[in-house]
Parts: structure tokens; sequence; C-alpha cells
């Protein structure tokens, strides 16, 4: 039998029903499995989502796919959080687990608020486990432009949600470190160097210094304090003190590298913490990707400077 | 002579098995507290030292004696990825409850806590744990009056039983 599609760091933490389902399935590149109660299981792949039986066979059909119960997406919790749901009130706050090796499990469910905001949620109904893929060499289109005339650059990258962010961010972090530069990664959501008790399952790079599970604006100062970091990555740049904390990376001569959900320039400009750090010149060039040729698409590379209504130069596939 | 020897024995042997038939009640009270015990370092892993599960039942194994202890050391042994704590929980009930002195309420008082076991936030889970506590030490306090009617009772039935059998066979 070949091996399985889906990593066994995963299949171990699903109920046996589902085990057997998944370990039968033979579809290349899940990118995620998605478990409703009452509803089809589906798992997505590159090609788009498919339903899939009880025996791990893939259909068209809604009615024949394997039945998500309540129960089930209980079950599922449990093994996820090793029966300690107790312990990850802030991953219950913040609506996602990470499991070991980088993958992502979001969760909805009935939100439980305190002074207006999320204290945790209860009730899950519903969990979406992404699972971390490692492709070495999806950041080689970018590395020329990031370590241009060997000096590293700032770089943010663009996409949709699903769009490769991640999987490219980690690839260039590897290489960039593996060709001599100290590199300093914030991983809030453990899923850039998958880490387990401190220690990266991914390859990040030799000179890579990983802060595990640590909130991303304290742990670029921790970074620029403590570790020398010449280039300081992280994911996912949202709010103000994330940006804050990255323009003032940027201001004491590190070099930083970050992704952000936008389709485009236009669309990141436009968001409120972002729009301040690409008008402050945080950011040298910004890598825009797509799914438009399967994920990680390299649509187009903008060098920019403090005002980036001057486009210098385009540049990548497809 | 040898009548007053085999006389004895037969009232050592009685007074032997009375002993072993109230062994139970005696052991009981003790294995119940034992078990209370490990509770509590499991609700104080729990609420300050937010320690996952299998961490959480270890150390409370190790704060108690046999056979209480198997019971979280089991727990612990058995919350390897691919099993929940309700199962693993249930499952070493089952190991436990036979070499234990508990009796039936007491197993179903235990495998009471198994499906709220790790599924929801420290406040539950300790108030939980506090309310199993509570049903032990009804289920001790209960265990203590049996002990004090049923051990000195087996010991007379044992020792009476031998003292007829002289006097049938002298």
């Amino acid at each position: 039998m070949s091996p399985a599609w889906v990593p066994p760091v995963v299949l171990e933490r699903l109920p046996a029903q589902l085990r057997r389902c998944l370990v039968r399935m033979r579809l290349e590149d899940v990118e995620e499995i998605r478990l409703s109660a009452g509803r089809p299981l589906i798992v997505v792949g590159r090609g788009g989502d498919i339903f899939v039986t009880a025996e791990g066979e893939p259909t068209c059909r809604q009615d024949g796919a394997l039945a998500v119960t309540w129960e089930l997406v209980q079950d599922a919790l449990q093994l996820m959080t090793r029966s300690s749901a107790y312990a990850l009130e802030e991953e219950f706050r913040r609506g996602y687990l990470s499991l070991p090796g980088g993958h992502r499990v979001g969760m909805v469910g009935r939100a439980v608020l305190e002074g207006g905001r999320v204290r945790t949620l209860r009730d899950v109904a519903g969990l979406n486990i992404r699972l971390a893929r490692e492709v070495r060499g999806a950041a080689d289109a970018l590395v020329a432009v990031v370590l241009e005339d060997r000096v590293p650059r700032s770089l943010l990258l663009l996409s949709p949600p699903r769009g490769g962010k991640t999987t490219v961010l980690r690839d260039l972090v590897r290489q960039v470190s593996d060709r001599g530069y100290r590199v300093g990664l914030v991983d809030e959501r453990s899923e850039l160097a998958g880490s387990v008790n401190g220690l990266p399952q991914l390859e990040v790079g030799i000179r890579t210094d990983v802060l595990d599970a640590c909130p991303k604006a304290e742990g670029i100062y921790i970074l620029l304090r403590a570790m020398g970091s010449q280039v300081i990555a992280c994911d996912e740049i949202g709010d103000e003190d994330e940006a804050a904390a990255l323009a003032d990376a940027a201001r004491a001569g590190v070099r930083v590298m970050a992704t952000a959900h936008a389709s485009g320039l236009d669309d990141a400009m436009a968001r409120p913490a972002l729009g301040i750090t690409l008008r402050q010149g945080v950011f040298e060039r910004v890598g825009v990707l797509s799914r438009r040729l399967g994920p990680a698409t390299l649509e187009e590379v903008l060098s920019i400077g403090p005002h980036p209504g001057l486009r210098v130069r385009r540049g990548g596939k497809g | 002579m040898r009548e007053m020897a085999g006389a004895a024995l037969v009232l050592a042997t009685g007074y032997g098995i009375g002993k072993v038939l109230a062994g139970p009640f005696a052991r009981r009270p003790g294995q119940l507290r034992d078990l209370q015990m490990a509770i509590a370092v499991l609700d104080t892993e729990i609420w300050h030292g937010c320690s996952m599960l299998p961490d959480a039942m270890s150390r409370a194994a190790r704060a108690v004696a046999d056979p209480a202890a198997v019971l979280f050391a089991e727990t612990a042994r058995l919350l390897a990825p691919g099993l929940g704590a309700a199962e693993a929980w249930s499952r070493a009930v089952d190991r436990f409850y036979p070499d234990s002195a508990c009796d039936e309420d007491d197993r179903a008082i235990l495998l009471s806590l198994g499906p709220l076991l790790g599924r929801s936030d420290r406040e539950d889970q300790r108030r939980h744990l506090q309310l199993l506590r509570e049903r032990l030490a009804g289920q001790e306090a209960r265990a203590m009056v049996a002990r004090q009617r049923y051990e000195r009772l087996w010991s007379y039935v044992g020792v009476l039983s031998a003292a007829a059998v002289i006097l049938v066979f002298a």
C-alpha cells in the first residue's frame, strides 16, 4: 500500500472512523480537511472541493460522502487537544489550534464574550484542518529579488487566503538563512517552522532563530534586542501593534519579511495598519501570489519606496 | 495435646478467614481517600499548572499509593494519540476496579467523570472535579460506617464459626 496523503501526525489525531477513511484516500496534494457537524466530509485539494465516502473514495455525490456528526467533531477535537481543552484557552479564544509539523486547525462554534471580546469558543461544530506543505524551491523566483546585490531587501508577500504565502515565506527564510544571513522568525501560529517543544520540525535554515508561539509584536522586539537578527520574518501581519513593531525593526536597520492577506498592492494600501507601513517605506519589495496556476503562483514583484504610487519593476511568472 | 493444637489451628484459620472477608471493608475508606487526594492533585495541575492531561494524570498518580495510583497512571498511559480521555478513563477504571476495595457505586461515580474530562475550560473542569471529590467523600463516610459495622462482624463470624467447628468435632 502506498503511503497516505494525510500526514501521520494528523491521522493519529483523528477518530478511528475518519482515520480509516483518510488512510484509504488516494488524493494527492490535500490542502484542507473540513469537518462540519451535520454535513458531508469535504477534502480540499489543488483542484477544489471533493466529497469522500466512508471507504475513502472520492465522489461527486454529496449524499454518498461520509456524514460528519457532532460526536465525530467532538471526538476529533478531544484528540487534537489531547483532551486538554482547558490548557488551550488562548487557542480557543483565537479560534485555531496548531498541530506538530505546522498544520493548523481552525474552529467554529459559539463564541463566549467577556467585555465585548471573545473569551473562548464553546460548542465547536466545525473544524478545518489546514495541512502545511513544505515545498523546497517554492521561493526560488523571489530569492534573487530579496538578495539583490547580496543585500537583503525587506519584502511583503500578498495573496488572498490559501494563496501559498506561508509556504513561500518558509522556503524564502530557509534560503536566505542558508546563504549566510541571520534570520529571526516569529512563528506565532507554529505554522512556519512547525516547532514541537521549541524545536523546528520544518526546514527554516541553519541560521534561523525561531520564536515559537510568540505574539508577533512582542517577538519582533525580542529578536531585535536579543538575537542580533539581520532579517526578521513573520506571517500574516494584521493589527497596528504588529505593523508598528515591523516599522520599528526596519528603522533599526533590520530587514523584514512578512505576509498579509490582500489580492494586490491597492488592497494592501487600503488596509489600515498595513497601508501605513507601506507608506512609511518599511517594505522595499512586494510579491503578489495567487492560485492562478496552482498555489503560490508568483504574479508580480513590485519595487516600492516610501511613496508606493510608483511601480518601478515588474517580474515573476504566469 | 494434639487436640488442643488442632483446635488452636482451626481457631486461627477461622480468624484469618474472617479477616480476609473483612478486608475490603477495612481498605475501602483509605482507597477512597487516596482517590480524593489524587483528584485534588489533578485539580491543582489543571487549575494552576495548565498541565496537559497526560502530565496532570501522571503527577496525580505519583501523589498516591496503589491501587488509586494505577487508575491515574493507566489513564496517562492510554492518553496517547488516538484515544480520547473518556475512553482512556473508562479503560483505566476497568483496570483499577477489580484490584480495589471499591464497590459498584464507587465505580459508577468514577466512570461519570470520563465524558467530562478535558472537554471544557478550567473553571468547568474544576467544578466537575470538585463535585467528584464531594461524591467520593460521601462514599468514604458511608464506607467508614460499613467498616465499623462489618469489619468486626466478619472477624467474629470467622472466630465463632471456627469455635462451632471445634465443638462439633470435639
